[in-house]
């Protein structure tokens, strides 16, 4: 929210002054001009989401099995780890591993690519 | 109203909240010549030319009653496409304000939005106004680069760029030099000199060295008041009202 209230008036006076619409000014040039922020937004709290355990322990429970419907309590990968680690069996406690890496490599890939996304578009911005 | 006014702004009053900033303004703005807006900070100078393209819409608390008539039409009280009736108004803000895009899209982004997307008429069209706005030397080996790269009184000319491409008849300039370099101050000051025969423009400003180099045409404001405007010559060299002559002496910067 407070990304968004960055954007000068002078912008918007500039792009309605010639002539675009309320809606062309919101997609064309207020969009374009956050758009940095908006895509670092959303792919560092998808990143902060995947590799949550505690609050999604309290929300979607914990299971062994892949969730068939949304109702269905789910398991995130780090809940997944943590439960799979305390077990005795090797085989089990060797899935844990495996997810350990699989999450690094995701959270890895995601923030590598919102901060790749977010110079892109930065690219574009007008700074003032 | 004489055929040579452009806007003839008749009892304008504005009220922002319970405060009144433009307070009973009568001006008849020539066709076709320079007209300049003089008046120490604070006065109304830039609200008054917002209100000139209804950009006042944009402010929920602004009140605004009186008449301003371009083309016998009152553009106060039109109902008609707003968006038409700025697209007639190109505007030149304090600083520029290029949009987050290239350069090339900038300057065809009013063409656009207007329906006009062929890509070889934008190419020639983009490249005329680069032109006009003597701006195509320096950028046409980087068209695709984003504005935002460009120096301020590049932008600057590309906002001009970008407004005339619009095709507008009056252009509306607030203080569109404050933040330049006096080079490319210049510039903008002769360009202007240059486009007076086909536009007719409007300049706010509050440096009296380049009203007296540029106006055909002085409006004096103060305080909201609107207290003397005439012919550029006679408004310098022999100013009627006892404000005026003290603000040409500099009694109020």
């Amino acid at each position: 929210m407070r990304y968004l209230k960055t954007v000068p008036r002078g912008l918007l006076e500039a792009s309605l002054s010639l002539g675009s619409t309320r809606s062309e000014t919101a997609f064309r040039v207020f969009v374009r001009q956050c758009s940095p922020g908006i895509v670092t937004a959303i792919l560092l709290s998808f990143g902060r989401a995947i590799g949550d355990a505690a609050a999604v322990l309290f929300t979607t429970g914990y299971t062994d099995y892949i969730p068939q419907s949304l109702g269905q309590p789910a398991a995130t990968l780090p809940l997944a780890i943590f439960f799979q680690l305390s077990s005795p069996i090797p085989e089990v406690k060797a899935r844990a591993y495996a997810s350990a890496l699989v999450l690094t490599i995701i959270i890895l890939v995601i923030s590598i690519s919102a901060r790749y996304l977010s110079r892109r578009f930065e690219k574009n911005k007008i700074k003032f | 109203m004489n055929s040579d006014t452009e806007i003839d702004i008749q009892n304008l009053n504005l009220h922002i909240g319970k405060q009144q900033i433009l307070k009973d303004i009568n001006i008849q703005i020539p066709k076709n010549k320079i007209t300049v807006i003089l008046g120490p900070s604070g006065c109304g100078k830039t609200t008054l030319l917002k209100t000139l393209n209804r950009l006042t819409d944009m402010y929920p608390d602004i009140k605004v009653d009186g008449q301003i008539l371009i083309n016998d039409i009152d553009i106060l009280s039109y109902k008609g496409d707003i968006t038409q009736l700025r697209q007639r108004m190109g505007l030149l803000s304090q600083r520029p304000y290029p949009l987050p895009m290239s350069i090339f899209k900038n300057v065809a982004y009013g063409l656009r939005i207007s329906g006009r997307k062929k890509k070889k008429f934008l190419t020639k069209r983009v490249e005329h106004y680069l032109r006009q706005a003597s701006l195509w030397d320096e950028v046409k080996d980087r068209l695709r680069d984003p504005a935002s790269g460009l120096s301020i009184g590049q932008q600057q000319r590309l906002c001009l760029a970008r407004g005339l491409a619009v095709d507008p008849a009056i252009i509306l300039a607030d203080e569109p030099t404050s933040a330049l370099d006096p080079v490319s101050s210049q510039a903008i000051e002769e360009k202007f000199l240059e486009l007076k025969d086909r536009y007719t423009i409007v300049m706010v400003t509050h440096v009296l060295r380049q009203a007296r180099r540029i106006a055909d045409h002085v409006v004096f404001m103060y305080l909201g008041e609107v207290v003397e405007q005439g012919p550029a010559k006679e408004f310098f060299e022999n100013p009627k009202e006892e404000r005026t002559k003290a603000y040409l002496k500099g009694a109020f910067n």
